[in-house]
Order: C-alpha cells, then sequence, then structure tokens
C-alpha cells in the first residue's frame, strides 16, 4: 500500500515559517496585538509589550491594514449573532466617559434603613445583575434563574470576567452600564465586583500605585461615581459586597475595597450596600470553604479562594432573591 | 498561560529559538527547557512549581534507591514508598476536601458531630498528570522495564516538559526518556504534521468548543429544567462534542509544539465517537490515561485472567479509579461507575455472541448505541451535582416544548465537530502533506493568514481547556 510521505523540517525552514507567518499576524492584526499588550497587568511587561505594539499599531492602522480584519470580525459576529464578541474577556477598548478627579472621601452618613427609590409602576419588576466573574457563575447564574423563575419578574444580567473599575482601558463599565440603563427602565440593578481592582489605576498620564493614598482617593471617587449611576438610573442600587476572601493580603484589600462601595451607597438614599459576609461567611462573618446547610457540609468556595462553587453561588443567590422580592414587591400574574 | 494566547505565542518563540541554539550543549539546553517549563507552570501560580520540583526529585531519587537495591522485599517496600509519595500529593492535595467533608456527612447522618476544622487546600493545575507521570516512572523501573535515570535534569524534564504538563498526553518515561539521551535531531522536525496539528488544535478550541460551551451547553446545564426536551438533546449532544473538541485541541497542540522542539509525543484521540463499543471507545478516547490504567491498575489487578467475576470486578475497580481521577466529586464517580458498568455488560454480551459472528450493519447500531450511552455517562461528568444531572434526565423526557437553542451556527459546530469523526485519516495524512509541498513562504503566510482568520472568528478571551481542573 502507498503511504504518504511527511516532509522533514530543518529547524532553519521551521523559523522561516514561523517568521513569515508572525510578520503576516503583524501586518493584518497589529491592533490585536496592541489590545493583548493594553491587557496586560501594569508593569514592566506592558510597558515593553505596549513600547512595542502601539507604534507598529498606529502605522498599520494608518495604512488601512486592520480594515480587513475588523470588516471580516464584524461580518463574522452579525452572521452567527454573537453579542459583544461572545466569550469571557470581553474588551472594549473606549476611553472612560467620566471625568477624573480624585476626590477626598466624605464623612459617614448613617445607612438608610428603608431603601429609597421612585414608585414601582404596574408591571413586572425588571432586575439588572452585573457584575465580574463572581457575578458571572455561581452566583449570577443562579440568581439569574431564581428570578427569572418568578412570574412578576424580569432578569437581564452582564457579567465580564476580569473586569472592574480601574481599567476602564480594558473593560469600561461607566459605558456600558450606563447603556444598558438607557436601553431599558429598571426597577433594581445588582451589582458585585471590585476583586479584580488591586491593581495600579492610570489616568491622564499619571499612575497611582495601589496602595497610595492618590489611589484610594481615585478609586473612592470611581466608586461613588458608578453607585450614584446605577442608583440614579437604575431605580435601586444593591451592592453586594466582595465575599471574605481565604488569602489575608487580599481580603485586607478587598474589604477596603467594599468600605468605599458602602461608604458610596450611604450617600444615596436609592443604594443599598448589602454585606455577604453575613450569608457566605463563618459565625464571624470571615473567610470559610465550608458551610454546614441542613445537616450537611457543604463546600461553598471555589478552590482558588475568592470565587463562589455552585453551592455557594445557590445559598448567596437565594439570600439576594429574597431581599429583592420583599423591597421590589413584585405584581402577582 | 494557556495555548491559543499571544502570551503562550511569544513565549513559545523565544522557547524555540533557545532551545535549538543551545542544542550542541545538551545539557544547557535541557536546563534551558525546564526553566522555561518552570516559568509556564509559574504562570498559574509559583507556589506550585515547588511541588512540582519535591515530586521529580522524589521520584528521581526513589529510582536510584530502586535502582541500587536487589533484595526483593525492598524493592517491594521502596515501590510502597514511591507510590505513597506520588498518592499521597495527589490525594492530599485533590481529595482531602472530598473524602473529610464526605466522611463528616456520614458522621452527621449517624448523629456525630465532630469539631474539625477543615484546610484549605488548593488544587494545583495538572497535579493529576504530573503525579500519574511519576508513578509510571517508578514503577517502571520498578519492573526493571525501564533504567533508573542517572541524570536528574532528565527527570526534571520529564515531569515538568510544558507541553503537557497541565493536561496531558501523560507521556510514559520509557516514551520520552530516551529521547534525552542526545541532542534532538534539528534535521528531522516533522514540521508540516506539527503545524497541521498546532491549527487544528487551536480551531478545535478556540471556535468549536469554546462557542458550544458558551452558546448551548453552559445555559443549560446551568438550569436544565428550564429546557425543552430536544433542547436538552441538542445541549448533551454539544457537550460531547465541546469536551472531545476541547481536550482533543490540547492533546494535539501539545503534540504539535513538543514536534517542534524535537521531541514525538504519542496520539492521545483516534477519532472516539466512530468506535462500536465501549472497548472500542476506550481505545480512542484519553489514550494515554486508559493505557496507563491498563498497565498500572487493571493488570496488576489480573486483568482478565484471574476468573470471569474477578475480571468484572477490575473492570469496575479501573473505572472507579477512573472516575475520581477526573474529579473529587460523586458525580464523577458515578460516571465511572456507569462506564464500568457498560463495560461488563458488553463484555457479558460479547463472550457470548463474538462480533465476528455479527452482520455487518450492526456497526451502525453499536456506533450509535455507543456515543449514546457515552453522552448519557457524560451528563454526570458535566453535572455539578446529582440534582442538576437528575433535572437533565427529567428535561430529556420533555419533548412536547419546541427545540429552541439550535441556532444555525451551533448547529453547523455539533455537525462538524461530530463530522471530524468520520474524515478518513488519510485525508488528513494528504493535508498534511499538500501543506509541505508549498513553499516555505506560502507555508508561513498560510499560517499567518490562519491566525489572523483565528483572531476574526474566536470569541474574547479564552475559556481554560476543561481537562486543566483534573
Amino acid at each position: 500500500m502507498e503511504s504518504t510521505q511527511v516532509r522533514r523540517y530543518t529547524v532553519r525552514e521551521v523559523t522561516i515559517i514561523l517568521g513569515v507567518a508572525s510578520a503576516v499576524v503583524v501586518l493584518l492584526d497589529a491592533a490585536g496585538l496592541r489590545d493583548w499588550a493594553s491587557g496586560l497587568e501594569l508593569g514592566p511587561e506592558r510597558q515593553v509589550a505596549l513600547a512595542i505594539t502601539e507604534p507598529i499599531a498606529a502605522i498599520q492602522g494608518r495604512a488601512g491594514l486592520q480594515r480587513p480584519h475588523d470588516l471580516a470580525r464584524e461580518w463574522f459576529l452579525s452572521a452567527v449573532h454573537i453579542e459583544h464578541g461572545g466569550g469571557w474577556d470581553t474588551q472594549e477598548l473606549q476611553s472612560p466617559v467620566w471625568a477624573e478627579e480624585p476626590a477626598a472621601p466624605t464623612a459617614d452618613s448613617a445607612q438608610p434603613e428603608e431603601l429609597a427609590g421612585p414608585p414601582l409602576p404596574p408591571r413586572p419588576r425588571r432586575v439588572l445583575l452585573i457584575g465580574d466573574s463572581l457575578m458571572g457563575w455561581g452566583l449570577g447564574t443562579s440568581l439569574e434563574r431564581l428570578i427569572a423563575q418568578h412570574p412578576g419578574m424580569e432578569v437581564k444580567r452582564h457579567a465580564v470576567v476580569s473586569s472592574g473599575l480601574t481599567r476602564p482601558d480594558f473593560f469600561d463599565w461607566f459605558d456600558l452600564a450606563s447603556g444598558l440603563l438607557d436601553e431599558q427602565e429598571y426597577d433594581a440593578v445588582v451589582c458585585i465586583m471590585g476583586g479584580n481592582d488591586i491593581q495600579a489605576i492610570s489616568t491622564e498620564g499619571r499612575v497611582y500605585r495601589h496602595g497610595t493614598d492618590e489611589w484610594y482617593r481615585a478609586y473612592a471617587h470611581r466608586a461613588r461615581s458608578f453607585v450614584t449611576l446605577l442608583a440614579s438610573k437604575g431605580g435601586r442600587a444593591y451592592w453586594l459586597s466582595l465575599p471574605p476572601m481565604r488569602d489575608k493580603r487580599f481580603h485586607e484589600n478587598t474589604r477596603r475595597i467594599n468600605a468605599m462601595f458602602e461608604e458610596g451607597c450611604r450617600q444615596r438614599p436609592s443604594a443599598k450596600y448589602v454585606d455577604t459576609g453575613q450569608w457566605i461567611g463563618n459565625e464571624d462573618g470571615e473567610y470559610t470553604s465550608y458551610l454546614v446547610l441542613e445537616g450537611r457540609q457543604r463546600q461553598v468556595r471555589a478552590s482558588d479562594g475568592i470565587h463562589l462553587t455552585t453551592a455557594g453561588g445557590e445559598i448567596l443567590a437565594s439570600r439576594v432573591y429574597d431581599m429583592l422580592v420583599k423591597d421590589l414587591e413584585p405584581p402577582s400574574p | 498561560m494557556l495555548f491559543p494566547t499571544i502570551q503562550f505565542g511569544v513565549f513559545f518563540l523565544i522557547v524555540f529559538v533557545g532551545s535549538w541554539a543551545l542544542r550542541s550543549r545538551h545539557t544547557a539546553h535541557k536546563w534551558f527547557l525546564i526553566a522555561a517549563s518552570y516559568y509556564f507552570y509559574g504562570c498559574w501560580d509559583w507556589r506550585f512549581t515547588a511541588l512540582l520540583a519535591f515530586c521529580s526529585v522524589s521520584n528521581y531519587l526513589g529510582g536510584r534507591w530502586l535502582a541500587a537495591t536487589e533484595h526483593p522485599g525492598r524493592r517491594k517496600a521502596i515501590l510502597l514508598v514511591g507510590l505513597l509519595a506520588n498518592g499521597g500529593v495527589l490525594g492530599f492535595f485533590k481529595y482531602y476536601g472530598f473524602f473529610v467533608s464526605s466522611a463528616l456527612n456520614v458522621f452527621a447522618a449517624m448523629g456525630w458531630r465532630p469539631n474539625v476544622t477543615l484546610l484549605e487546600v488548593v488544587l494545583p493545575v495538572g497535579i493529576s498528570f504530573f503525579t500519574f507521570q511519576g508513578i509510571s516512572y517508578f514503577v517502571d523501573v520498578y519492573r526493571r522495564q525501564l533504567e533508573a535515570s542517572k541524570s536528574l535534569a532528565d527527570i526534571l524534564l520529564y515531569i515538568s516538559f510544558f507541553p503537557q504538563l497541565v493536561a496531558g498526553p501523560i507521556v510514559r518515561a520509557s516514551t520520552f526518556l530516551p529521547q534525552l539521551q542526545k541532542p534532538p535531531d534539528p534535521n528531522t522536525i516533522e514540521g508540516s504534521r506539527a503545524l497541521t496539528l498546532i491549527m487544528g488544535g487551536l480551531i478545535k478550541k478556540t471556535v468549536v468548543a469554546n462557542y458550544i460551551g458558551t452558546e448551548l451547553v453552559d445555559p443549560f446545564f446551568q438550569s436544565p429544567s428550564d429546557y425543552s426536551g430536544p433542547d436538552s438533546l441538542f445541549a448533551i449532544y454539544g457537550w460531547a462534542v465541546q469536551v472531545y473538541c476541547d481536550f482533543s485541541a490540547y492533546s494535539d497542540i501539545a503534540i504539535g509544539v513538543a514536534e517542534l522542539l524535537g521531541y514525538r509525543f504519542p496520539h492521545n484521540f483516534n477519532q472516539p465517537y466512530r468506535a462500536s463499543s465501549l472497548r472500542e471507545y476506550w481505545r480512542r478516547w484519553h489514550i494515554s490515561l486508559s493505557t496507563w490504567l491498563r498497565d498500572y491498575i487493571y493488570y496488576p489487578l489480573g486483568g482478565s485472567r484471574a476468573g470471569r467475576l474477578r475480571t468484572y470486578v477490575n473492570l469496575y475497580l479501573v473505572f472507579l479509579f477512573g472516575g475520581l481521577w477526573h474529579g473529587a466529586d460523586w458525580t464523577f464517580v458515578m460516571w465511572g461507575l456507569v462506564h464500568g458498568t457498560g463495560l461488563c455488560v458488553e463484555r457479558f454480551v460479547r463472550r457470548r455472541m463474538p462480533a465476528r459472528e455479527w452482520p455487518r450493519w450492526t456497526y451502525i447500531i453499536g456506533l450509535l448505541a455507543t456515543f449514546h450511552f457515552v453522552c448519557v455517562a457524560r451528563i454526570f461528568f458535566r453535572s455539578p451535582s446529582f440534582d442538576i444531572a437528575l433535572q437533565c434526565f427529567r428535561s430529556l423526557g420533555a419533548w412536547s416544548e419546541p427545540l429552541t437553542m439550535a441556532t444555525p451556527f451551533v448547529v453547523v459546530l455539533v455537525v462538524v465537530g461530530l463530522g471530524i469523526h468520520f474524515i478518513p485519516p488519510k485525508w488528513s495524512e494528504a493535508a498534511q502533506t499538500a501543506f509541505g509541498r508549498m513553499p516555505l513562504v506560502a507555508q508561513g503566510a498560510a499560517l499567518g493568514l490562519f491566525l489572523v482568520l483565528l483572531s476574526v472568528m474566536a470569541p474574547e478571551g479564552v475559556a481554560p481547556f476543561i481537562y486543566f481542573q483534573f
């Protein structure tokens, strides 16, 4: 029987192939390389990657060589009816629409006992769920399912993995949330995010390293602005705190982030800060991987000590759902 | 660091150039690959590079110890220590929470609630793969099928070599270590095979598996009771395609990348859904795991030579182990038991009706039955709990509702994912040959255009490979 001849290559030949392939990619999708570089964590690696890819992307863009790629992608996504590029890390590289003016946190004010909000219209309650990976699965999917099953409630969920408020160059939540709330009237917005924000803030040519006073001022301003946006446009805003984290240092950082959102909620009568640690933590509200529920040990946190397991998501979702039903009083069909 | 990312592309180009540049200095070449592999692994969590080194060094020392010992009793004792060391690492990191919480639940059911503080154990990525490689080396040395390596670098590289480190294939020491005896040959790279495997793997993962996952499988398994019978069936077919395209993609890319660096890995998949029996299916699916379980568990238990009843028990034990290997959860145990039962029943039937007496058309029946059996078992594999699995089965019975999830794009992906199982192997060889006959610059341009096309079609971001969790 005749067998096909497998060609043997030399290293030099493979090097030529890989070199030509790399050149073609740079020629036709330099913007993709630049977007990848800008999505890297702030640091020397990102600086080097951007220093190389940005000028190339600029030249390639001016020459119009990126256009075929972008047109093809646009056509493909519309042909297959995939929204927002599908997938996990949606990168929409747009400049932030909000002004960056670091401001000092304001003095404490008491959290109102009753959540204020516009009158509830005689129609099913509309709830928007937004956030990072914590809203992506576990909590997000369980909460979406619970709300969708209620005949007097409607729900929409939008989660973007690895997103937060420090990197609008990676994902601009102000822009997206504003757009979603303009598209449709909601009675409540439930949000959880902040876990990806332990990184430097770069704005208007200045970089504020995480942990500095400037960073906290800048982040507190963003937190306040974002809560204000949700509460003013979304009827009622429910800000779910990041759950307690296993890593002590990370937990301390997320605790401070939570405090800034709590402060933001205090200033808005229609915003409510919800401490998730009371439901997903141990008796003291601290991190635990396991909870005893109905006499059974259930693992509630994923192996990374950050995310929730399906069981953990269901527990938290049921508590949030109860709260929403109580506050929104959805009509019977 | 995931294969279908620019980060990996840059990393690979550096490793490719560096490793071949150091080829003439063999020891430096190996240490360079070790450093690259530890960097690759450290991108997930630097802390676990120490665990990787511990497993490698302990297997190296154990192997040397075995080589220096002739007394059969002592050799057995050393083997036991080696197995406990490898198994202990795997057991602690992967199964601690599962077994302790299961035991506490049993105690609670009996009315006893011991006050136990559960440790927080983080699962290192790829631990099931590199501990199995360590065990295979140790056992092969014990069986004198392989000479204990005198080179620590060889064992470090064997356990950590980055193409197969986190999701296989489970390369045997007897396959890989001999390749480290001399520098890789720079003139015999099967470049067209390697590049077509990499390209095929990239499209299977980034387009087929990822879109089927996000558009069909993930929504269904989040809440199966919300879907109709036709939707459920379609999603379960989709899951079969997704898991094949995801896992075989990793293996294909790993094999291709290793080939470009001058090393040969064995095949891990051979069109599994064209199998007409479960036995054949396991010879085509995750071949490196199937053969590992056969050689290191099934045969030592006596295989099929210890009597009929014992053969059935052995099959069950192997698949119970195989289920637990995939994940520390009762749903994986159930998946293993379902497969064990299927193989026992099949073996029983075949003993009474040998396959050679069956008419040819029964191949189609066998193929359909095998595929659907695998799909049903995989419901347990994918479901996060028995409750969700039961919802899937209930939804499968609700045929009064219409099919809503079958968008043309997803249908095409599922059909393509199944269709590639029936492409004659000659075709892929012909494609490799045709690619290899093009001028080098044309091959590079074709590869570059393929990568651009991939970025046109791929979803934003890349989900981790499914088998990373194992």
